[in-house]
């Protein structure tokens, strides 16, 4: 019988007002079924009965509802995965972040995070986050490569520990 | 149907629900319960700094089982 697991894990987010004010990332709480796979944590909300995480996976069959985390987006891990190298960059510099992204999942054959790929202003860094303005956001996993929001908001905030590679562009 | 949700309780109520799609198919979802009506139930899956962002509404007449989990059993991470 599957496992019940209760999880604290954080997710990066978007602002669209031109005042941003102090930034803080969310705490999000949720219930399910759970499974890790490599870096990925699968946790189901709604699956059908009788059917078991493992073979979910195994046998390539839909999630009816749940999502995939970045196993550095858990709260009780996140610390782990904090990097330092983004702290000396300065302020103002134009840079590209690549992070793995939180997915929500319906009725969808889908067991791995999203990659992203964000352009833009270094905003802010701070202890578990940066804020990037003026972002330009693209999905570039799983294919194909689409905006991410469709209109670019103002500001991206993104987790420390999400982050997997970044440049400074000016 | 009992009602399962005691408002009176400061914790959550963990619930496992077996119950029937509009596809007749038989489902199972875990979550809060967060509603308890005549003929609906509300189990939630998601909170953003505790206020819910997703969960489902189940008919009473589509529940097959429901069961209230002990907390103590489900794992923290």
């Amino acid at each position: 019988m599957d496992k019940i697991y209760n999880i604290k894990y954080t997710d990066a987010f978007y602002v669209d007002s031109k005042n941003i004010g102090q930034t803080k990332l969310h705490v999000y709480e949720t219930y399910g079924y759970l499974k890790k796979n490599e870096e990925n944590i699968i946790v189901v909300f709604i699956k059908e009965y009788k059917t078991n995480i493992k073979e979910i996976e195994n046998k390539k069959l839909k999630i009816i509802k749940g999502l995939i985390i970045p196993d550095t987006a858990l709260i009780s891990l996140r610390n782990k995965f904090k990097s330092n190298k983004l702290k000396n960059l300065k302020i103002g510099s134009y840079i590209t972040v690549t992070w793995r992204d939180v997915v929500y999942v319906a009725n969808l054959p889908r067991y791995d995070c999203g990659i992203m790929y964000t352009e833009g202003i270094l905003f802010r860094i701070e202890e578990d986050h940066i804020v990037i303005k003026d972002p330009e956001t693209i999905c570039i996993y799983p294919l194909p490569i689409e905006n991410h929001p469709i209109k670019k908001p103002n500001y991206y905030i993104i987790p420390l520990s999400f982050i997997v590679d970044f440049k400074i562009i000016e | 149907m009992k009602k399962l949700l005691d408002k009176n309780n400061p914790e959550n109520t963990i619930v496992k629900v077996v119950f029937l799609g509009s596809d007749k198919r038989k489902y199972e979802c875990v979550g809060v319960l967060t509603k308890d009506e005549e003929n609906l139930i509300r189990v939630a899956f998601n909170a953003k700094d505790d206020v819910v962002v997703d969960y489902l509404d189940i008919k009473k007449s589509d529940i097959v089982n429901i069961k209230i989990l002990n907390s103590s059993k489900i794992k923290r991470i």
